[in-house]
């Protein structure tokens, strides 16, 4: 009995010293307050969300593709040294654990490049957000009409 | 006596500086005609054809993803808060005339279904360049692409500005386009004008 005891307490002490293994997400990457907004065909649209990693692991986002267009891509707006308004292309976006990003008007955002369809009232994007680590995420966004 | 003199200064400038009512003036666009077209293919004489009304404009271009279209929504919740004004012109003004034309403002004011008392203006690259300049509205191209398919991709760095010139074409209110505390602002602004 004693014996059995020695080996229980020097296995757990084993497995929660193995700090080079792989940790096993045992959260999700939570998409919230998604919208994209509304466009003509061929014009520009964009989409706008919260991305929670409450996973056990950081992670990086590394594309979004849309089932509206081809060209997808991620950009972050800012003030340029001499004040003009400009974006720029955003290769990743780090994901940290337990912290929201925010996808948000004037700060960063998802390109819908020359959508191929026109987004109304009632319509919804779906796109497929890819990490480094985990699997990739579809979700389906509402259009939203901005306007009077 | 010269203490009467000083005295008598000071009254006269007080009068004076309290006679001054109504708003600052930062520029005068009075001077200037530019002929400009809006989303209907009508010819516009800016400012000539809105003198008598106040005009809110804010200056996009419409392949913008982000900041334009908050310019967008900040002019259209300062005419939704005012009450849909029939003296105050509402105007977004292109500074990407060679893609902006007629047309295609004509698709931007629908898809954000916006009233006539809105509109949209483009015109010849040199006319709305001329008219950038005399409002101090500064634009450049920041990237251009051209997809596998042919399409152009291009993006602009811009200036962010939303103005309101009052009922002689004078520039009296400027502030930063696409903040989220603009409309407030103006509004403020606008009350306090009338």
């Amino acid at each position: 009995m004693k014996r059995l005891l020695l080996f229980t307490f020097i296995g757990i002490l084993m497995f929660g010293c193995n700090s080079n293994e792989k940790e096993i997400p045992s959260g999700k990457m939570e998409l919230t307050d998604g919208w994209a907004r509304h466009g003509k065909a061929g014009m520009m649209s964009a989409a706008y969300f919260n991305l929670t990693n409450n996973t056990k692991k950081a992670d990086t986002l590394i594309s979004i593709s849309s089932d509206v267009t081809h060209i997808t891509q991620i950009h972050k707006s800012y003030q340029t040294e001499d004040g003009l308004m400009g974006m720029q292309e955003q290769a990743f976006v780090a994901l940290p654990i337990g912290k929201t990003t925010s996808f948000e008007q004037g700060g960063l955002h998802v390109m819908i490049i020359q959508p191929e369809r026109d987004l109304s009232d009632g319509d919804s994007v779906t796109l497929t957000l890819s990490f480094s680590s985990m699997d990739s995420l579809v979700v389906k966004l509402p259009v939203k009409t901005l306007s009077n | 006596m010269k203490y009467i003199q000083t005295i008598l200064i000071i009254i006269i400038s007080v009068i004076l500086f309290s006679c001054q009512s109504g708003p600052k003036v930062i520029d005068d666009l009075s001077d200037t005609t530019f002929q400009l077209v809006n989303q209907d293919s009508v010819t516009v004489s800016f400012p000539d054809d809105y003198q008598g009304k106040y005009v809110v404009m804010g200056f996009i271009y419409t392949n913008c993803p982000d900041i334009c279209p908050l310019i967008t929504q900040n002019l259209i919740k300062i005419q939704r808060e005012l009450g849909f004004p029939e003296d105050v012109q509402f105007l977004g003004i292109t500074f990407d005339p060679e893609r902006d034309t007629p047309s295609v403002l004509s698709d931007y004011k629908e898809v954000f279904k916006l009233n006539d008392n809105f509109d949209f203006l483009t015109g010849q690259p040199e006319t709305v360049s001329a008219f950038m300049d005399s409002v101090r509205v500064r634009s450049q191209v920041s990237l251009t692409t051209i997809t596998s398919d042919g399409k152009e991709i291009y993006f602009m760095n811009h200036s962010d500005k939303i103005m309101v010139l009052d009922k002689k074409s004078r520039v009296i209110i400027e502030y930063g386009g696409s903040m989220p505390q603009v409309p407030n602002l103006i509004i403020e602004d606008f009350q306090s004008l009338k």
